[in-house]
């Protein structure tokens, strides 16, 4: 089986005013087709630094990145762009919406970028605002939406191009808890129809919505757990009950 | 606590043995199932301490059933239990807690293993507990329940954190 993403002894060094900081040092990831990740640790362990450079928003220091069987860090920036169009999607926790455009515009961006056709672009839209409940906000702007919505929008636009890969980033970080849920819920949602999903966070319980959480510290992958699929509704409660806590 | 669920559940009506272990569990939402000896050997201590008292009703073609009802003792019982803050467990005997102080003294190298393991395990709880809060379908007691429990486990991770930042120190 091809695995969506591989790295090997992926490590990322910041140079700012003659320090040097080591953000990774030697992360060795693999991430399987319709995965959902969900890679956990303190503020400053690497996380969002790995997460860029699976995205091909930085290149490593040293070590490799492969995405779809793809080398993505040996690529110039301009190569590296139009992989990433292709195959990533991304959420951020600040939304990064464009303001002056409508939700259905921000929506359409990455497929007009890729020359899909406007006709394909406005279906492919409007099964996703759809499906993510925000039809009814299409001609409205972001700074008209809740932060909940936001997120919403952020993720329709992240899946508009069918993306070999989801990478999300603190989704719930400006959200409070009851919004913070249903955006886990979407995405998790999303997961179940096949997406493959790797999530960076601090919060465990954003955590714990993935398959499979992998802890970081210091810049290293350091442990993982499998998470059960959760079953229905009575089976979970009376494993629960067992477990008596 | 069952005693004075039971008290309670009597106080809005009159109830046999089956009768009140379904009601209990209905309103705990399924979180705490009974066995229904447990449920008869708590209605006896009740009797003996005069807090419910019993009515033998008999039946066309099944055995005799007993109804129990709540005594006026047994409804001041109840209103001094329902008046009363609980003291919750703070957990200053913790045996995870324990466990990783003994390690520390006969074999510290197995101890961040030890929180690692312990941490999957909180991560696995939280993953059952996330999934079950988020079912459309639950009842809003267990959701709430659920809520609680969530928190707990979030508070137990942290304080695993702080475990291992304190032990890497030392």
């Amino acid at each position: 089986m091809e695995l969506v993403i591989e790295t090997r002894n992926l490590c990322k060094t910041y140079h700012t005013n003659g320090v040097a900081v080591e953000a990774l040092r030697g992360v060795d990831l693999q991430v399987a087709p319709a995965e959902f990740v969900a890679v956990m640790g303190p503020s400053g362990c690497g996380k969002s630094t790995l997460l860029h450079l699976l995205g091909g928003l930085d290149r490593p220091t040293e070590g490799e990145v492969v995405i779809a069987g793809r080398r993505m860090d040996v690529l110039n920036e301009s190569a590296r762009a139009i992989l990433r169009r292709q195959t990533i999607g991304f959420v951020f926790q600040a939304y990064n919406l464009i303001p002056n455009l409508t939700v259905a515009d921000n929506v359409d961006l990455p497929g007009l970028l890729v020359r899909r056709s406007p006709a394909e672009v406005e279906q492919r839209r409007q099964m996703l605002l759809e499906a993510l409940g925000i039809a009814e906000k299409s001609r409205a702007f972001p700074g008209e939406l809740s932060g909940g919505e936001q997120q919403r929008v952020a993720i329709a636009r992240a899946l508009d191009n069918r993306p070999t890969v989801l990478l999300v980033d603190e989704p719930t970080g400006n959200l409070d808890s009851r919004n913070g849920a249903e955006v886990m819920a979407l995405l998790r949602r999303t997961h179940r129809e096949g997406q493959t999903i790797v999530l960076v966070t601090h919060d465990p319980k954003v955590a714990s919505f993935a398959e499979r959480v992998i802890f970081m510290r210091d810049g290293r992958l350091v442990d993982e757990a499998s998470l059960a699929a959760p079953g229905d509704a009575a089976t979970l409660l009376s494993r629960l009950v067992q477990l008596e806590i | 606590m069952l005693r004075h669920a039971l008290l309670g559940l009597l106080a809005q009506e009159p109830r046999h043995g089956y009768d009140l272990k379904n009601a209990f569990e209905a309103l705990l939402g399924g979180t705490w199932p009974l066995n229904i000896g447990q449920v008869y050997t708590t209605l006896a201590r009740l009797e003996r301490d005069a807090l419910v008292e019993s009515q033998v009703v008999p039946q066309d073609l099944l055995p005799d059933r007993k109804v129990y009802s709540l005594t006026g003792a047994g409804q001041e019982e109840l209103e001094q239990w329902l008046a009363e803050p609980t003291t919750g467990s703070i957990r200053l005997k913790d045996e995870f807690f324990i466990k990783l102080l003994v390690h520390q003294l006969i074999d510290s190298d197995g101890l961040l293993v030890l929180i690692w393991k312990q941490r999957q395990a909180y991560m696995q709880t939280l993953a059952q507990l996330t999934a079950l809060r988020t079912d459309p379908d639950l009842d809003p007691a267990t959701a709430l329940l659920m809520e609680g429990a969530i928190l707990h486990v979030e508070a137990d991770l942290e304080w695993l954190d702080l475990c291992e930042e304190r032990l890497k120190q030392t």
